[in-house]
């Protein structure tokens, strides 16, 4: 469904990614790890139409999204749970959820949506009337990946899902999301909790100094070597 | 010893209580591990102790005097700092500038003039590591150094305790490891430290004793290995991913 | 270096000295606008301390300039004081006026602060309009003083004092926690400074200097009433040039108001239409091209034009 070609990109005159290919395919939870600096933002701001790249192509579903603007882009399908979250504060949670659905004019496909929402994070519901900005970071984290689910994208892309939260949220959110993959839903997510990011997905790559250096099955990249020792603090 | 007590702590937003009688003692030399899942009232307690916020009933005291009721800023003038969970960097001022108000305020008997501010605020920055971007500006640092700068702003103001709010979060495993070296150099510096952390693997190798929170009460407190498997803090905290992990 | 240290107080002395044999030298008319840019100075150069250092854009810095020149000219009339007596009070006044004022309304942050120090400048003027002792609304006729010299070093000694108090925060304690509390005021309290205290003195101090500069004023001009001292246009002259120069540093507020003010007086005698829409234009100009001040891009050197055109893709436009 994504196919990143030998992408090149950075700001200014400093560069970033380095010929980066990756590739996700429709249906699949795909991943993308890597620390602070190795360039995971600036790929996705790169796909995502806020950076342009100096080489290299994006396509989605083989049409080339390279260098188009964010509006077009997400357009297209894909949509972003951004880092940090970025709920509106002073909004209820329900009108940040029916917000994602912004591009959307089928009333009857976002109310059977937000109800579905709903049974995933049942806890959504019971505070839907509360203004986001009074959730917990977990609960928070859940209303933005419902509100970028709202957008019934064909791409998901999830940006440090796990930044400040507990371990015990974690385990909720990867279940849920597990429940949204097995409804068909592709995801790509990018992360540095190696070990949650390996849980999830089933293809996995590793970013270093804006190259790809790893990249294979999760089941196999978990028992590689330098993976255990740089990543999982094994 | 205790140096610092919290007493039946209690903060309501409303008719909401995010902190609810809480109780604990703060042992001179410790580092004491703060866990909870989020909105357990972690920073609401911390936001309490320094100050920011107003206790709505209990008391915390602090070397003899009582902290609750205090403005802020007094209270870091006895010696209590803290790092925000969010940083907040004075972004217009360099990054040794930035430290230099924590030598220049900060516990009562410090830097008076710019030039001792400034030779301070080197020594912090060359503790933390950070002195090769003393003269950056602050809004031109990444997560770790911002993270660091913070710590080494709230190291200049010479605490007898400081309390340290997710330092840890958006580090990546070598950073952490590095992270807690730092921390532990600070507490043989005569630092009594209290840890807020998610990264589990920070607060089992820093904490001496941990303190759970859950829904704003102290759900139990102890030594980390007891803390970390009591089936209690694994339902409501730690999770199953983590307790599979930990018998792996 | 040793003998760089000396370099700037030594060329300043030496432009003082220039500066002071002015008065024997310039024509009446280049003699009245000098001593109306120092005014301008003094005001920006004060304003900058509240507004600049301690991030607090007062709107309402005109209400301590009124107030100054209404001491003045009260006690100077009324209670027949000389000027030497009158003239501190004309400082002192709303210097007290500021900290008493600023204990509810330093509480206020941002737009609210704004809106308020505006409203106590406005209801100034109206309490000056309905009371006896200020002449109302017909005004107050002040001694007159045959010397324009002496209102040309009263000013020039006033913008000395405000510029040496600047230079003062630049480099000290007190002036680090005002920054501090501009950053980052929850910040800066939890570091120890207490917030509510240097934000008075900041504001009490800027109250002073613009009491002062009313208090010359009122003299110089001999005639005051509300409309004359209690206008909003003032405020808005003294922040824009204070921010055109670069709010926050020693200079910048100097350098705005003489560049402004040639400016305008230039503009006024040749392309009157346009000397209306100057301070709209001047604040357009900056929100685009240099929001930190023109000190900010002159001090990029040969980089300036790049500086300014980052400035303006920075706000895409």
């Amino acid at each position: 469904m994504l196919e990143i070609q030998a992408l090149s990109a950075g700001y200014g005159s400093v560069q970033i990614l380095r010929d980066v290919s990756l590739s996700v395919g429709a249906g699949e939870i795909v991943t993308l790890v890597g620390s602070n600096g190795a360039g995971k933002s600036t790929l996705l701001n790169t796909v995502c139409g806020i950076v342009r790249p100096s080489g290299g192509r994006v396509r989605l579903d083989g049409t080339d999204i390279t260098g188009r603007p964010s509006e077009a882009i997400v357009a297209l399908g894909i949509t972003q749970v951004p880092e940090g979250r970025r709920l509106f504060p002073n909004m209820t949670v329900r009108e940040n959820l029916i917000l994602g659905a912004y591009r959307r004019r089928d009333g009857h496909g976002i109310a059977r949506d937000l109800a579905w929402i709903f049974e995933l994070f049942p806890i959504l519901e019971q505070r839907q009337r509360q203004p986001a900005g009074s959730l917990s970071g977990g609960e928070q984290q859940m209303c933005a990946i419902g509100r970028g689910l709202m957008a019934k994208p064909r791409l998901l892309i999830l940006d440090e899902l796990s930044l400040g939260l507990a371990p015990i949220m974690l385990d909720t959110l990867v279940d849920a999301l597990e429940k949204v993959h097995g409804e068909g839903m592709t995801i790509f997510l990018v992360e540095q909790d190696v070990a949650t990011a390996f849980d999830l997905a089933s293809t996995g790559y590793v970013l270093e100094n804006g190259h790809v250096v790893l990249s294979g099955p999760t089941k196999d990249l978990r028992s590689d070597p330098h993976v255990k020792k740089a990543y999982l603090g094994l | 010893m205790a140096i610092l007590t919290a007493r039946n702590v209690t903060k309501k937003f409303g008719g909401l209580a995010a902190v609810s009688d809480v109780t604990f003692d703060l042992h001179d030399g410790e580092i004491l591990g703060l866990i909870g899942p989020n909105g357990s009232g972690k920073t609401t307690l911390v936001n309490v102790v320094t100050g920011a916020l107003p206790a709505s009933a209990g008391e915390v005291r602090f070397d003899g005097h009582a902290l609750t009721g205090l403005p802020s800023h007094e209270i870091g003038r006895l010696g209590v700092s803290r790092t925000f969970q969010v940083v907040k960097p004075f972004r217009n001022l360099t990054v040794v500038q930035n430290v230099m108000v924590g030598a220049l305020f900060g516990a009562v008997g410090g830097a008076r003039d710019l030039k001792t501010a400034r030779r301070q605020a080197e020594e912090i920055l060359a503790f933390v590591a950070l002195d090769h971007r003393g003269d950056a500006p602050a809004d031109g640092l990444n997560v770790p150094e911002r993270k660091r700068m913070e710590l080494a702003r709230a190291l200049a103001m010479r605490p007898r305790v400081l309390l340290l709010d997710e330092v840890m979060a958006g580090l990546n495993p070598a950073e952490i490891d590095a992270a807690v070296d730092l921390i532990k150099r600070i507490r043989d510096r005569g630092v009594t430290l209290l840890v807020i952390e998610h990264v589990m693997k920070a607060i089992r190798n820093l904490s001496d004793r941990i303190l759970v929170l859950f829904h704003g009460q102290t759900l139990t407190e102890g030594a980390p290995a007891d803390v970390l498997n009591d089936s209690r803090v694994v339902a409501a905290y730690l999770g199953r991913r983590y307790a599979e992990a930990a018998r792996a | 270096m040793g003998a760089r240290r000396w370099l700037t107080p030594v060329a300043a002395l030496g432009a003082l000295a220039v500066l002071g044999t002015a008065p024997g030298l310039v024509s009446p008319f280049i003699l009245q606008f000098i001593i109306n840019l120092f005014m301008l100075a003094v005001l920006a150069e004060s304003w900058n301390i509240i507004g600049g250092f301690t991030g607090y854009a007062s709107f309402g810095n005109v209400a301590f300039f009124g107030i100054g020149a209404y001491t003045m000219g009260i006690l100077m009339t009324k209670a027949g004081l000389p000027l030497w007596a009158a003239l501190p009070a004309a400082g002192l006044v709303p210097m007290v006026f500021a900290a008493v004022v600023g204990l509810p309304i330093l509480r206020l942050k941002g737009h609210y602060f704004a809106i308020a120090t505006l409203g106590v400048a406005e209801t100034m003027r109206e309490i000056v309009y309905n009371v006896e002792i200020t002449g109302a609304g017909t005004g107050l006729v002040m001694p007159i003083a045959r010397t324009p010299a002496l209102f040309f070093y009263l000013m020039l000694a006033t913008l000395v004092a405000v510029t040496l108090v600047n230079v003062w925060l630049s480099r000290s304690r007190f002036g680090y926690g005002l920054v501090a509390i501009r950053e980052d005021e929850d910040a800066a309290a939890a570091m120890g400074i207490d917030t509510a205290r240097y934000k008075t003195i900041a504001f009490a101090i800027s109250a002073a200097f613009a009491g002062l500069t009313g208090g010359v004023f009122a003299y110089w001009i001999t005639f005051i009433d509300p409309d004359a001292v209690f206008r909003v246009i003032v405020t808005i002259q003294m922040i824009i040039m204070a921010v055109f120069g670069g709010a926050g540093t020693v200079v910048g507020p100097l350098l705005g108001a003489l560049v402004l003010a040639s400016l305008s007086e230039v503009l006024s005698t040749q392309l009157v239409a346009l000397a209306e829409l100057f301070n709209g234009l001047i604040v357009i100009l900056v929100v685009l091209f240099m929001p930190k001040g023109l000190l900010e891009v002159l001090r990029a050197g040969r980089g300036s034009f790049r500086a300014m055109a980052r400035n303006l893709r920075e706000y895409r436009v």
